[in-house]
């Protein structure tokens, strides 16, 4: 996405914090001074950050619905189709015989709707990415949680303020990260 | 995932050559013909099928263990899903190799894909025999699908521990995971999909693994209970397996701290649960066969229980149903030794009874001028070897090169840091 | 609880008691199979319930002590349901007197008064123990309740906390038994269900059978109980607010019924595909008969539209299985799908005239089978009380709240 490219150059603060309340705190405290842009980096998911940054519940569920159509439909009509184009009398069943066939469009129904569901969910994190961003920290897959807050250079003292009342360990501008691979 | 010592060279070794010989026996095959298995009229599927059931169904609890479980919010299942996972990744890998190996012109196996040929003839979809290349494609892709999203956050774990060459390659597998809100949202969700969706897939499987049974009309295979009981048959099989492989993982790797007692008591409570059903299958299929007035029926259910395959059939009974009850009692159920022992002896016993429901069916049908007997021969006994040496080697591979235990939902199992923990920091 | 509500269950016990007596004079056949459908239907929901109940001790699960105690609740129409099995007998030659000609070799075992002890052993064993586990259940409750002195002296009370060790001993004792008893009660229920679905329900064939039929009548019967008991907590939530039954327990709920919708048509499914492609007469006629031939598929295409798509549909949204309203309507769509279930598995074996036997009688049954249950569940609610004041978790709110860093967004949906 353009935008991301843009926020990257805005580049911003990166807090690291070693609990998760305070980062709970944080979060809250910058949304509430108007600081929307955040991004948060936990090394395990928890239901109270995505409550606390209020985003709308994941729209992976509407790639599942649409590969189980997706294969329901595939499979009817690739063995209604197939049976109607070559009519070949096979252990005495009609030449549509819709019980068999369901096995068939159930098997495909639950393949595309896996498929498209990993689908969706690469394509809403926007991986695979080739260059991790600019505020990663390995630790942050290890023991520290991390939270990205988007702004510009005049902003960055009032977000440190916050970020430090909160109980941030660390705070660094994004974009000078820990030595990282270099992937 | 350190440098494994001689002890892993030497089994890794050992199986290779099993594998090997496992393939010659099959080139042996594939050159003289079908031939030299034992298979002859009337009985024309015997070991190669016995084997392709036996490792779809090990297949089954490892989505069993890593979906439903998931589904129910079963706390206890986070440290032993990996390996399950694997289990049914390697065991489709195995599942797989067989409807390949049975068939008299292997080079021809493309036949069994759907496309058109012939001037638009496609594959017969009636057939259970299709429904079965539907089944089992669809739950290896879905199931190694599941296994590597579930595994992307470990990935990211390792990436940030190696270095060089292998580090590219945890990387890369790794996708660019970097935990942020976005994608834990969307990885969460997909996983709950995943998991809703591998459900009623892994019933499917099995269930349509068994109407390549039931929906002949042999006498003893066509009946209407097959697909709940190979489903509750695979399952206790699967469990059994995980058993036995996830004991010597714990005591090799020391990880009695996250597989315990408790997770190892709960599998053999599961067996419990699965050894009943199977066993309500056997005494319903029973009394059936004598209320259905049904001749072929009834002399063919005489002839399991007396006849040439009558050991394999008791092993069966008593492997499957009785010695699983043992489990009952507080002091086998969490003992190690007596958990692994259990744990084989219903590997056994579940494979006899593959063996004992299709060679049985086929020996005895109809026709009393047609009946016959199967006798294994060294090439069908060295091609199940093979592939359960070829099974072990992804196995062993897995152990060697991937975290057998997901860490990052182990640590999701543990309370989150918080201030008021830790008081003052 | 207003007065009228047992009022109008005695009246429709009498009214279905009065319809039953008139109709036998009139239609015997009739009124006995309505009297085998209305027997199997209700003690099926009542027996499916206790069976939820000790699956949810067996499994270790926290989640609902309410929906816990109102499946148990279903127990108090076990015993009635047992003594209304003992007027079948007079049933059972008509019944099956033309089975047993057609096919002698089965002979003996299908004597009626055979079919009629081993039901009534079956039954009688199932509702013992499910008298016992729930027993075991209350004990702790009622003791703790005459030592608080919050109840007034009962017979009833008196009679389960017969030899009353203390508060600890009992718990520990009745844990015990709650164990053994729960796990007897999983395992015999599958049994004797099945060989009931045998003996009364596929016997009436003389020559159909499946081997499923049994597993098949069990999960039915089970996935009855559960949408007996989803409307059950759906009333029980009306008439005493929000905080005894959350909106998570009715979620729950909710998953549980779409995952053995599932299973239910997991089990006709499986009968149905293996019986189609072996394509033999003898099993065939009964799947064509109830499927495809007038009227009998009117009522097998309701069945499966009420109590398997229409709730599968429905229960895709997430936000549908936490609405009280849409839980009941499903519990009913199901309810009602499994009695014309129960009605298209019995009926076309027996009736054998063209006039389709649906009408007062069979509703006069059904009502008097409902009053039953319906007075029994209120004598049951009336004494013992549906929160449990003695487990770990005193009350679903609090439950909540203890719980509430886990899900703060569910809590809020629940709001």
């Amino acid at each position: 996405m353009a935008k991301n490219k843009v926020a990257d150059s805005l580049t911003g603060l990166v807090g690291t914090f070693f609990h998760l309340d305070s980062l709970l705190q944080a979060i809250e405290q910058l949304r509430q001074a108007g600081y929307r842009d955040l991004q948060s980096f936990s090394p395990v998911p928890h239901h109270n950050i995505d409550a606390t940054l209020e985003k709308p519940p994941s729209p992976v569920r509407y790639f599942t619905l649409a590969g189980c159509l997706l294969g329901a439909a595939t499979g009817l009509t690739l063995t209604i189709a197939t049976s109607l184009h070559y009519p070949l009398i096979t252990g005495g069943k009609p030449i549509v015989s819709i019980p068999p066939f369901l096995v068939i469009v159930f098997e495909l129904t639950i393949l595309f709707g896996g498929l498209l569901t990993l689908g969706g969910m690469l394509f809403n994190s926007r991986l695979p990415k080739v260059n991790i961003g600019p505020a990663y920290n390995p630790r942050f897959s290890e023991d520290q949680f991390g939270l990205w807050v988007r702004c510009e250079q005049k902003d960055h003292e009032t977000v440190t303020t916050l970020l430090k009342s909160a109980g941030a360990e660390e705070i660094i501008p994004a974009g000078q990260g820990r030595e990282l691979n270099k992937v | 995932m350190q440098a494994p010592g001689w002890r892993y060279y030497t089994l890794l070794s050992i199986d290779l050559i099993v594998v090997a010989w496992g393939i010659f026996a099959w080139r042996y095959t594939v050159q003289h013909g079908l031939g030299v298995w034992g298979l002859t009229h009337p009985v024309m599927w015997a070991m190669d099928i016995t084997n392709f059931v036996f490792w779809v169904g090990i297949a089954h609890s490892g989505t069993l263990i890593s979906a439903i479980l998931y589904l129910f919010r079963v706390r206890w299942r986070a440290s032993i899903y990996r390996t399950a996972e694997a289990v049914t990744v390697f065991a489709l890998f195995t599942a797989g190799l067989f409807p390949i190996i049975h068939l008299g012109r292997p080079w021809v196996f493309h036949w069994l894909l759907p496309y058109s040929q012939f001037g638009g003839l496609w594959v017969n979809f009636r057939s259970p025999l299709v429904w079965d290349v539907f089944a089992v494609m669809t739950y290896m892709i879905i199931s190694v699908l599941f296994f590597f999203t579930g595994l992307v956050p470990d990935m990211a774990v390792v990436r940030n521990r190696t270095s060089g060459w292998r580090q590219k390659i945890y990387a890369f597998m790794a996708q660019g995971w970097q935990g942020t809100d976005r994608q834990w949202r969307h990885y969460k969700a997909a996983y709950v999909f995943l998991a809703a969706l591998a459900t009623p897939l892994v019933i499917s499987v099995h269930s349509v693994v068994s109407w390549d049974f039931a929906q002949s009309v042999v006498a003893g295979w066509h009946s209407t209970i097959f697909a709940p009981y190979f489903v509750a048959g695979a399952i206790h099989s699967g469990l059994a397996m995980v058993i036995t492989l996830l004991i010597p993982l714990r005591r090799i790797f020391r990880l009695d701290a996250y597989i315990t007692q408790q997770h190892l008591e709960n599998l053999a409570k599961l067996i419990i649960l699965t050894g009943l059903i199977v066993g309500y299958a056997y005494a319903v299929e029973t009394y059936i066969a004598w209320y259905s007035n049904n001749v072929p029926e009834w002399q063919r259910f005489t002839y399991q229980v007396t006849g040439e395959y009558a050991i394999p059939f008791w092993i069966m009974i008593l492997f499957n149903s009785l010695v699983p009850l043992l489990f009952f009692v507080k002091r086998i159920r969490t003992s190690t030794p007596w958990l692994f022992a259990i744990a084989i002896l219903i590997n056994i016993g579940m494979w006899m009874e593959r063996f004992v429901i299709i060679v049985t069916g086929l020996a005895h049908e109809y026709d009393p001028y047609s009946w016959g007997v199967f006798i294994p021969t060294w090439v069908d006994i060295s091609i199940t070897l093979g592939a359960f040496a070829w099974f072990f080697l992804w196995f062993l591979l897995f152990i060697k090169f991937l975290p057998v235990i997901s860490i990052v939902e182990v640590k999701e199992e543990l309370p989150p840091p918080t201030r008021s923990q830790n008081g003052e920091e | 609880m207003s007065r009228k509500v047992p009022l109008i269950f005695w009246g429709l016990l009498g009214l279905g008691t009065v319809i039953f007596l008139v109709g036998l004079r009139m239609d015997p056949l009739r009124s006995w199979q309505a009297y085998l459908i209305n027997f199997l239907f209700w003690g099926g929901i009542a027996q499916g319930g206790v069976v939820f109940g000790a699956m949810y001790h067996v499994v270790g699960g926290k989640w609902g002590p309410p929906v816990r105690r109102c499946a148990e609740g279903m127990v108090a129409f076990l015993p009635v349901n047992f003594v209304l099995f003992f007027p079948l007998y007079y049933a059972l030659n008509m019944f099956y007197g033309s089975v047993r000609e057609i096919n002698p070799v089965r002979g003996a075992w299908f004597d009626p008064r055979f079919i009629f002890v081993r039901g009534g052993l079956g039954l009688g064993l199932m509702t013992v123990l499910s008298l016992f586990f729930v027993y075991y259940s209350l004990r702790p409750e009622v003791g703790w309740l005459q030592e608080q002195k919050l109840r007034p002296r009962h017979w009833l009370y008196e009679w389960i906390t017969d030899g009353w060790q203390g508060q600890e001993l009992e718990a520990q004792h009745c844990q015990r038994g709650l164990d053994v008893l729960s796990a007897g009660v999983l395992v015999v229920y599958p049994i004797t269900y099945t060989f009931m679905a045998f003996d009364l329900i596929m016997s009436l064939d003389p020559f159909w059978y499946s081997s499923l039929f049994g597993g098949y009548f069990f999960i039915s019967t089970f996935y009855l109980g559960l949408a007996g008991l989803a409307l059950v907590c759906v009333l029980i939530r009306w008439q005493l607010g929000p905080s005894v039954v959350t909106s998570t327990q009715l979620s729950d709920l909710g998953r549980l019924l779409l995952g053995f919708n599932l299973t239910y048509f997991a089990m006709v499914w499986s009968q149905y595909i293996v019986i189609w492609y072996g394509n033999l007469p003898e099993e065939t006629q009964f799947i064509i008969l109830r499927l495809w031939e007038m009227p009998w598929a009117v009522f097998s295409w309701s069945v499966f539209i009420l109590s398997v798509f229409v709730p599968f549909l429905i229960f895709l949204s997430q936000k549908a299985k936490r609405e009280p309203k849409i839980l009941f309507a499903v519990g009913v769509s199901v309810g009602l799908g499994l009695w014309l279930e129960r009605y298209v598995l019995i009926v076309p074996s027996v009736w054998h005239s063209d006039v389709i036997p649906l009408g007062w009688i069979e509703i006069g049954v059904a009502a008097g089978f409902l009053g039953a249950t319906g007075l029994s569940y209120l004598f049951f609610l009336e004494n013992f009380p549906v929160l449990p004041f003695v487990s770990p978790i005193p009350s679903s709110a609090a439950f909540e709240k203890q719980h509430a860093e886990e899900s703060p967004a569910e809590v809020r949906l629940a709001r």
